[in-house]
């Protein structure tokens, strides 16, 4: 039976919008969805503008992948949502925000003679999500 | 026109193995270094996708004394069917050892016996056991890499920059064009010399083992600045990847487990026949079988074989054993992202994209055709024939890695590099143009899809004149009809649309080039399987295809294969 699984999905550009924001998306599926799945749907079916890592190295080993879903750091590509639920699913706190669920897993720039990493985007501070489930 | 431009000695594309041993050895011959990783250096790209098996013929410091590299060697040229160009296989062959010793005092760890020898696996098409055992797999050994070259000094990683076209100036490579995902623009990166070292192209297919950013790049951008590209037919395919549920579609699971020291399960059809003999047939033979089964209509419900472990003569707890030692990563994400424990219960598995053997045209040196243009690893071609043994993947792109490195920054210490401002325009223009707007917009990711759906229909494992006549067809029919509709938002930084339409332009310009080496290779051999010429042909046939531009055109030509110690049988 097709039931629909409803993400709720942080949006932010560091660059050109005052504050983070959430948007609303209903997705048909059949079968338990992984997040990263999920947000691959979203990008292709309703929203192309969404900006998430679409990277899977099948044994939940790189984190590339990683975000918060319900408010707690996972793998997206190995944790499900079931129809019927619905799921918030936000960037990482660790790193600053590229820009939606993309944070900057480590960039390096030049530099006289050494090699450094340095931070792009916006550390942002994330409140508390609502409904969220743990 | 404006653009950023950055300036270095040696451009390294491609942030796995290849890339970083490149990377480290340019640094260590004096050169500047920038690495341009389209994701995330170390995390992303096939290394850190890879298993644990590197082939290393360490001998007496191995599993058996008897090993070498001269019996390293013979194993690699015989399984390769006599296609692998024996100079390069002879630096792969001499220097794995070296590589495996770089990698250790790097950090990373190998499973070893109590006297210190490297504990190593037989797997098929081995004279004697020699995968050595990397902990954690290929994700330790692309972060171990990814660390030693963040303690290198003069090597700048960039990170989120999907490099699209190599810059030229009088028939010398003077640099590289990427979209900088995190400026959200087209860079310029000027240098004396330039390493491909970008992966495979096997995310050209529906159905790949690979990450879906292996989309080939390095080829289409050397074929367009003037290099040659050899026997891009050569896909490999392995033949067990889990084809449902759709959460874990594309993990391996390792049939060379189901050999007799380990679970001793088998393959099964629709009507429960095992499928496999014992021992084991290699990668090509077992990919044969399994597809034959499939397409005379005894596959599973979602199109696959059983993989089974539940009627082997082992106790289960035995083979959990195995697998928890063996592959625990990959068994783990199976049960966390699907539910099934394979011990338990057979699943579905069919044959999917896994190595690109054919590639970028280099000698022993990792030059390419094009003067400044090096290649190494996966992109790189052609040392492993018509079909690569296991262990082969990581061991070609840590000795190539490293041997393309050194050689790049041999050359750019006597070169300099001048970028030619109206070919940086040129493609600067031609990757914005996806940002106007047009009449019945297509978006990026569709570009992509239809690419994958025609490789994945015709140049499938088993092949014809008439499907790969129609696959070319419908590459042509995308060209003129898809591609001038293709538009990306515009949202500045990180935009996915956007990267997805210039790969997927890229992927038009190789899926062409793929299909047509395919029609032109008249037999069957390795990972090559024409129904319309089923026999291998020695007599013609061993010989490399190659293709480069000419004249604004496809230009298809062949060249021998290079022997230098083992002729093939009935060759003088």
């Amino acid at each position: 039976m097709v039931q629909k699984i409803t993400a709720k999905v942080f949006r932010f550009d560091p660059a050109r919008d005052p504050a983070p924001y959430y948007r609303i998306y209903k997705l048909p599926v059949e079968e338990p969805t992984t997040v990263l799945t999920i947000l691959k749907r979203i990008h292709e079916e309703k929203d192309h503008t969404l900006a998430y890592r679409d990277h899977i190295c099948y044994k939940g080993i790189c984190v590339a992948c990683e975000a918060r879903v319900n408010g707690k750091t996972v793998r997206t590509c190995s944790t499900l949502v079931k129809p019927g639920e619905t799921v918030l699913i936000e960037p990482v706190t660790t790193n600053p925000v590229i820009r939606d669920v993309v944070t900057d897993l480590g960039r390096t720039v030049e530099r006289e003679g050494i090699s450094f990493l340095i931070r792009r985007g916006a550390l942002v501070q994330i409140r508390k999500p609502s409904g969220s489930k743990d | 026109m404006n653009v950023q431009t950055r300036e270095t000695d040696v451009a390294v594309i491609g942030g796995g193995a290849a890339g970083l041993f490149a990377a480290i050895y340019a640094a260590k011959g004096g050169a500047s270094v920038m690495l341009l990783e389209k994701g995330v250096t170390g995390r992303y790209g096939a290394t850190s996708c890879a298993l644990w098996s590197i082939q290393a013929p360490f001998g007496p410091r191995g599993m058996d004394a008897r090993d070498s590299p001269e019996v390293m060697f013979r194993d690699i040229v015989t399984n390769g069917r006599f296609l692998g160009d024996q100079n390069i296989i002879e630096v792969i062959t001499k220097t794995a050892c070296d590589r495996i010793l770089d990698l250790e005092s790097y950090g990373l760890k190998f499973r070893k016996l109590e006297d210190g020898r490297f504990y190593q696996t037989p797997f098929p098409g081995q004279t004697y056991p020699r995968s050595v055992f990397v902990y954690e797999n290929g994700y330790a050994m692309s972060m171990a890499l990814a660390r030693e070259v963040q303690r290198t000094p003069d090597v700048w990683v960039v990170n989120d920059f999907s490099a699209f076209a190599i810059l030229t100036n009088r028939g010398r490579t003077v640099g590289v064009l990427g979209l900088d995902m995190g400026e959200g623009q087209p860079v310029a990166v000027k240098a004396k010399a330039t390493v491909l070292a970008t992966g495979g192209y096997t995310a050209m297919w529906d159905f790949t083992d690979n990450p879906p950013n292996l989309t080939g790049d390095s080829l289409a951008m050397a074929y367009r600045a003037g290099a040659d590209l050899i026997d891009l037919q050569f896909c490999d395919f392995y033949g067990t990847d889990v084809v449902w549920p759709p959460s874990v579609r594309g993990t391996v699971v390792l049939y060379e487990l189901l050999a007799e020291q380990f679970t001793d399960g088998n393959l099964y059809n629709s009507e429960g026949k095992a499928i496999f003999p014992k021992p084991l047939p290699v990668r090509d033979e077992a990919l044969r079988m399994i597809y034959d089964e499939i397409r005379k209509g005894r596959g599973t419900p979602h199109g696959g074989v059983w993989y089974d472990v539940t009627k082997s003569r082992k106790s289960k707890a035995e083979i959990r054993k195995i697998y928890e030692d063996m592959t625990p990563r990959h068994y783990n994400f199976i049960k966390e992202a699907a539910g099934i424990d394979l011990v338990e219960k057979p699943l579905e598995v069919a044959p999917a994209t896994h190595y690109q053997s054919g590639g970028v045209s280099i000698n022993e040196r990792c030059e390419t055709t094009l003067r400044g243009l090096y290649a190494a690893g996966e992109c790189s071609s052609n040392f492993q024939g018509g079909n690569r043994v296991a262990g082969m993947g990581l061991c070609a792109a840590i000795t190539l890695g490293a041997q393309a490195g050194k050689h790049a920054a041999k050359y750019a210490a006597k070169k300099s590099a001048r970028l030619d401002r109206t070919q940086v325009e040129y493609w600067v223009k031609k990757a914005n143009s996806f940002l106007r707007p047009k009449k019945r917009e297509a978006a990026g990711h569709q570009l992509k899809d239809r690419v994958r759906k025609t490789m994945g229909t015709y140049m499938a494992p088993i092949r014809s004149r008439r499907g790969l006549e129609r696959g070319n067809a419908e590459i042509q029919k995308i060209r003129a009809k898809l591609l001038p509709r293709v538009h990306v938002p515009d949202v500045g930084t990180y935009n996915v649309e956007w990267a997805e339409a210039i790969e997927g332009m890229l992927m038009l310009e190789t899926a062409g080039l793929a299909i047509g080496c395919a029609l032109r290779r008249t037999e069957s051999r390795g990972h090559h399987f024409r129904e319309d010429y089923p026999q291998r042909d020695d007599k013609n046939w061993l010989k490399h295809i190659v293709v480069k531009l000419k004249a604004g055109r496809q230009s298809y030509s062949t060249r021998p294969v290079i022997y230098t110690k083992i002729k093939p049988p009935g060759v003088k």
